[in-house]
């Protein structure tokens, strides 16, 4: 068997040590000519691309304009690209400025009719959503969202207005794995916000920037025996036969 | 005494980190730099290579990759050597792969961004190591062998035999475990010895390399 070089013959060898003060000094002006370049390079480096891609060959300019293309396109995505939420934020705010204008010019009968269409109190809702610090636009997917499973989560029902209680039984929206809320009309935009007391409201405001309803979304902690909401809803109406009636 | 050798070291791992930081953006600091390293960087090349317009052509590129590479370049207490050396490793398996294939020219060389040195001297000089070569027939012959190894084999054994580097060392210029070098080492001056394995292709007999006229060889091949 060999065992090959030992490390002490290789230590043996008799390395040599040549110089080259010449070629060094030779070197080190040709470097620090070339660092100077490229300081002056680095300066002037949108000329020196156009150069570069003058002079490329003509695969080396189409990969050179296609990765060119690609990174403004992506520049261009990015900038594009606005965080969703903010964006609701915003529209959320403009509709409700839009609603605060027209609310303070009604006069009395018409406050009366917008509060019977929307079965709540305006003045509060909007005080509400002004103040919400979550207030954003949804839209009517967002609104009609399946249940996830859970029996306390995803029950709505629309709050009446306190004098005009009594008849929210048949008011109440129930929103099951897989069922949909009643249909909302077409043109209906849709505001949410958590109020108060921390339920999560929907306003639904229409083309001419009127409320026209008040979605309350409850979960099953949240209802009391008697009341809804805190509103003296029907007093036949108990949190069994509330569940019940609502399939639960 | 340890601590004493380490706060040197530290000091000078500190000196060199500013030296580094400087070069970056002052050409005449990167001079400096380059002063402190050639002659070893120089050295290792033309041990390689034996050949001294051929080491001429691979310090320069080493060098000129340095300078071009040194913005990105992040002092992490590795001795800025190491690095230097990494490069020239590399340039040498570049030189060796290019010459293989007929590729290697000042002209690619220029292409890739490099540049020509001139001197009025250099021609005499390079004439002169070629000469001083020559006449070590040892080590040409220890070195011939070693151009046959693999080039795992190859650097470590000329960076532990030739530039007397340590097993740490070698790992940092590397980027390889000391395990991984000491390996590599073991096995390198087996195959060195004409041992079997590891798609190495058996030295030469010395006769062919005698038939060269390369006497050197045979002493070395003795020692063996």
């Amino acid at each position: 068997m060999r065992h090959g070089v030992k490390e002490r013959d290789m230590g043996r060898i008799d390395v040599p040590h040549i110089k080259a003060p010449a070629y060094k000094a030779a070197l080190r002006a040709a470097l620090i000519e070339r660092a100077q370049s490229l300081g002056r390079r680095r300066a002037g480096f949108g000329m020196d691309g156009l150069r570069m891609f003058i002079e490329m060959s003509y695969m080396k300019r189409v990969i050179g304009a296609g990765g060119f293309a690609l990174l403004v396109l992506g520049l261009f995505v990015a900038t594009s690209i606005v965080d969703p939420a903010n964006v609701a934020e915003a529209e959320g705010r403009k509709i409700l400025d839009r609603v605060l204008v027209k609310a303070s010019d009604l006069s009395p009968e018409q406050r009366a009719i917008v509060e019977s269409k929307m079965k709540a109190d305006l003045e509060q809702s909007l005080r509400e959503a002004k103040e919400a610090t979550d207030l954003r636009y949804i839209s009517h997917e967002e609104f009609s969202f399946a249940t996830t499973g859970e029996r306390s989560i995803g029950k709505f029902f629309v709050v009446k207005h306190k004098e005009q209680g009594g008849e929210n039984a048949d008011q109440v929206w129930k929103t099951r794995q897989g069922e949909m809320g009643p249909e909302l009309p077409g043109g209906v935009r849709l505001l949410r916000y958590t109020d108060p007391e921390g339920r999560e409201v929907t306003l639904g405001v229409d083309q001419d920037d009127m409320p026209v309803m008040k979605v309350v979304r409850m979960t099953g902690d949240m209802i009391k025996e008697g009341e809804i909401d805190g509103f003296p809803v029907d007093a036949a109406v108990s949190k069994g036969a509330f569940l019940k009636s609502i399939g639960e | 005494m340890v601590s004493t050798g380490i706060q040197s070291l530290t000091m000078a791992h500190a000196t060199e980190r500013e030296m580094v930081e400087r070069a970056k953006e002052d050409p005449q600091a990167f001079a400096d730099l380059y002063d402190i390293h050639f002659d070893r960087i120089w050295s290792y090349v033309l041990r390689r290579v034996a050949d001294a317009e051929a080491a001429k052509d691979i310090v320069a590129a080493t060098f000129f990759k340095a300078l071009r590479g040194l913005p990105a370049y992040e002092y992490r207490d590795i001795p800025l050597s190491a690095w230097l050396y990494r490069i020239a490793g590399n340039e040498i398996r570049m030189h060796a792969r290019k010459r293989r294939f007929g590729m290697l020219s000042l002209d690619r060389l220029r292409d890739d961004g490099g540049f020509d040195v001139f001197g009025g001297d250099l021609a005499d000089e390079v004439e002169e190591i070629e000469a001083f070569l020559e006449r070590e027939s040892d080590f040409l012959a220890a070195q011939r062998r070693l151009l046959e190894l693999p080039h795992k084999y190859q650097e470590v054994i000329a960076l532990r035999f030739f530039e007397e580097k340590k097993v740490s060392d070698i790992a940092a210029i590397l980027g390889k475990k000391e395990g991984t070098v000491k390996s590599l080492l073991s096995r390198g001056l087996k195959l060195l010895g004409g041992g079997a394995g590891d798609g190495a292709q058996p030295f030469r007999r010395p006769g062919i390399l005698k038939d060269e006229g390369r006497e050197g060889f045979n002493s070395f091949n003795q020692s063996i």
